[in-house]
């Protein structure tokens, strides 16, 4: 498949634009989503720090009643977007500290759990259910129980979950902030140390939708970018496109208009721009004049006879059936004068063959002076002339042959062996046909023979005459 | 789907604001087994007080008007043994802790060896709903974190040992 040059261009330019604002789109997309999701980041990490102090201080103690104090988990509560908290620590003592918070739950609750923690509450669990079901008056604080021991329960159960999430952030350095991005559930997990003399690891988990929601609305604002880039573009490469390449589709279709036979002189459009286009227009309308004359040259080279520059033979086999139409159009008698130089032969064979062109050419210029401009003579053949008339009566075109005789005689070129006229002379015999109807049918070989027998006729009479024969529907 | 039950049973759970320990017909029988103080607005506490007291008193010290409060623990008869030990406890009330200037009652009970936790005023009406503090909730996450002195429901510390001498 080849392309034009419009959608050649069209495509390189869509490609090479496209391919920069999808770089740099990309490039701006990345940087602003990597700073957003910094700029939370650090927000929740400086959240994070403001409760290290007071935890450290309650791992150091051991002290679980200061956070889990209404008014610590009122705190938590009120840090935005804050998930859960696991505080894992070490007490002066050596006593493992562990507290979770979680706003799912909304509690706090201590997660050190002695060993055969989970057998024990399901324990506890099934004797209750049994005592349930002996229906006996204390139903309500069974009840209860069951409730509490199902929330102890899932503490278990969610204290295990957290360690499992907690454990993929862990790194060896336990002193540095280390936060981590889930990517699935849009949650931020940032681990800080305390600062107690036996340190410990603060985790915290927060919801970060809101950064799912910013990166979703730079990827839109991202593809829109794009969009309305690449649709500019499209529009702008296209007018620039139809701006560049219009002169030289309208150069292209004035050169496919322009008939190379015949014209006045070119004028081609754009030639006078001082740009490459009017360049090339100019070497264009060059080419093409110089293509019309060469052309001309060679046309006439086929139908015009090089001695007496009068159409050959060849020009009137294409033109006089043409000829004969158009009279016929215009109701004209149309008369062939069939023309021979008398003794001709004899003129060469005592003059040469010099003197005898010679003579044939100043035969040929006597028929010029005398013809009308519309009028076609043609040399047949040696000495043979053919001449074609359209006229409005026969005796016209007997006149004109007439004036052509008599011309001719008297150019008084020198012909001893012309008997009777001591100078060159010429016999004709006209053949002409009437303005008959349109479906009238006779063909120019007709005409020529009729001309042909005309001539013998003004040959046999002792030549230097003219006789006519008009053509009748017999 | 099962944590989801869990959940929203512990949710009704976290919820219960009525007094689930049932008020001893025969407190008047009971024995006075300690007696301390909640101090008033005003008493700043020294440095060296532990946490726990400190917590409680800055939790309950609004009590009588800021005024503070004697609080004297009793114990039934038939439960002295087990108090002395933390437990085991038999089924019924164990503990009363009664702040003796302000007409509020704090009781524990077990039920299968579970503390279960109630606030009433003298005559035996439920009034943990009528401040926070006085809620079973707030009594269970009190002594849940603190379970190294609450042991088993019952507090093997005496809240003001520090303010003996001052008690009448």
């Amino acid at each position: 498949m080849t392309l034009s040059i419009r959608y050649k261009l069209l495509a390189v330019y869509i490609i090479t634009i496209s391919l920069i604002v999808f770089g740099l789109s990309f490039h701006q997309y990345t940087q602003q989503y990597i700073t957003i999701k910094k700029q939370i980041t650090h927000y929740k990490v400086d959240l994070s720090q403001r409760f290290i102090s007071e935890i450290s201080s309650s791992i150091a103690g051991n002290n679980y009643s200061n956070l889990m104090l209404p008014m610590f988990t009122r705190l938590l509560k009120q840090t935005p977007s804050l998930l859960s908290l696991e505080i894992n620590g070490l007490s002066d003592k050596n006593d493992n500290f562990k507290i979770i918070y979680s706003s799912k739950l909304n509690k706090i609750w201590r997660s050190t759990y002695p060993d055969g923690h989970l057998k024990e509450l399901e324990f506890k669990k099934v004797k209750l259910t049994q005592r349930l079901q002996k229906n006996d008056d204390e139903t309500i604080k069974i009840n209860y129980l069951l409730a509490r021991i199902e929330d102890q329960l899932i503490e278990y159960y969610e204290s295990y979950s957290f360690n499992k999430k907690h454990s993929k952030i862990n790194n060896i350095d336990e002193s540095i902030v280390t936060s981590k991005l889930d990517l699935d559930t849009w949650q931020l997990q940032i681990k800080l140390p305390t600062i107690n003399q036996n340190k410990g690891t603060l985790f915290f988990l927060y919801d970060v939708n809101e950064l799912k929601d910013i990166k979703e609305n730079l990827i839109q604002s991202f593809y829109l970018q794009i969009l309305i880039t690449i649709i500019m573009s499209i529009i702008l490469v296209t007018l620039l496109t139809i701006w560049l390449l219009r002169p030289i589709e309208k150069l292209t279709e004035f050169i496919l208009n322009t008939p190379i036979q015949v014209g006045d002189r070119l004028n081609v459009p754009f030639s006078k721009q001082n740009d490459e286009i009017g360049k090339l227009a100019k070497t264009f309308g060059t080419l093409i004049n110089q293509i019309r004359n060469d052309f001309q040259r060679i046309e006439l080279l086929t139908i015009k006879d090089p001695l007496t520059q009068l159409f050959n033979r060849r020009y009137y086999n294409e033109q006089a059936p043409k000829e004969l139409l158009r009279a016929k159009r215009n109701k004209h008698f149309f008369s062939f004068l069939y023309i021979d130089i008398d003794n001709f032969k004899k003129y060469n064979d005592f003059y040469g063959h010099i003197m005898g062109d010679n003579a044939l050419k100043l035969v040929a210029k006597s028929f010029h002076q005398t013809l009308r401009k519309e009028d076609i003579c043609i040399r047949l053949g040696g000495e043979e002339f053919l001449i074609i008339l359209t006229t409005p009566t026969a005796e016209i075109a007997f006149n004109i042959a007439e004036k052509i005789r008599s011309d001719i005689q008297s150019l008084n070129i020198k012909h001893v062996k012309n008997l009777h006229y001591n100078v060159l002379t010429v016999s004709i015999g006209i053949a002409s046909l009437p303005p008959f109807e349109k479906h009238y049918q006779i063909n120019t070989d007709v005409l020529l023979k009729v001309a042909d027998n005309q001539l013998f006729r003004s040959k046999k009479s002792g030549r230097n005459q003219v006789n006519q024969q008009l053509i009748s529907k017999q | 789907m099962k944590l989801w039950i869990l959940v929203i049973i512990a949710i009704s759970f976290n919820t219960h604001s009525k007094s689930i320990a049932s008020f001893p017909k025969d407190l008047k029988h009971w024995i006075l087994v300690k007696e301390s103080m909640i101090p008033g607005k005003d008493v700043t506490l020294p440095e060296e007080t532990p946490l726990f007291i400190q917590d409680t008193v800055k939790t309950y010290n609004w009590i009588n008007n800021g005024k503070g409060t004697k609080l004297n623990i009793f114990v039934p008869k038939d439960k002295l043994e087990a108090y002395k030990t933390h437990g085991p406890y038999k089924d019924g009330p164990t503990a009363a802790g009664v702040y003796e200037d302000s007409d509020i009652i704090f009781i524990t009970e077990h039920i299968e060896g579970e503390a279960i936790y109630g606030t009433y005023d003298r005559q035996g009406n439920d009034i943990s709903d009528s401040h926070p503090t006085f809620q079973i909730n707030m009594c269970q996450q009190c002594h849940v974190a603190n379970e190294a002195i609450c042991i088993n429901g019952t507090c093997a510390q005496p809240i003001i040992d520090i303010f003996k001498d001052t008690i009448k």
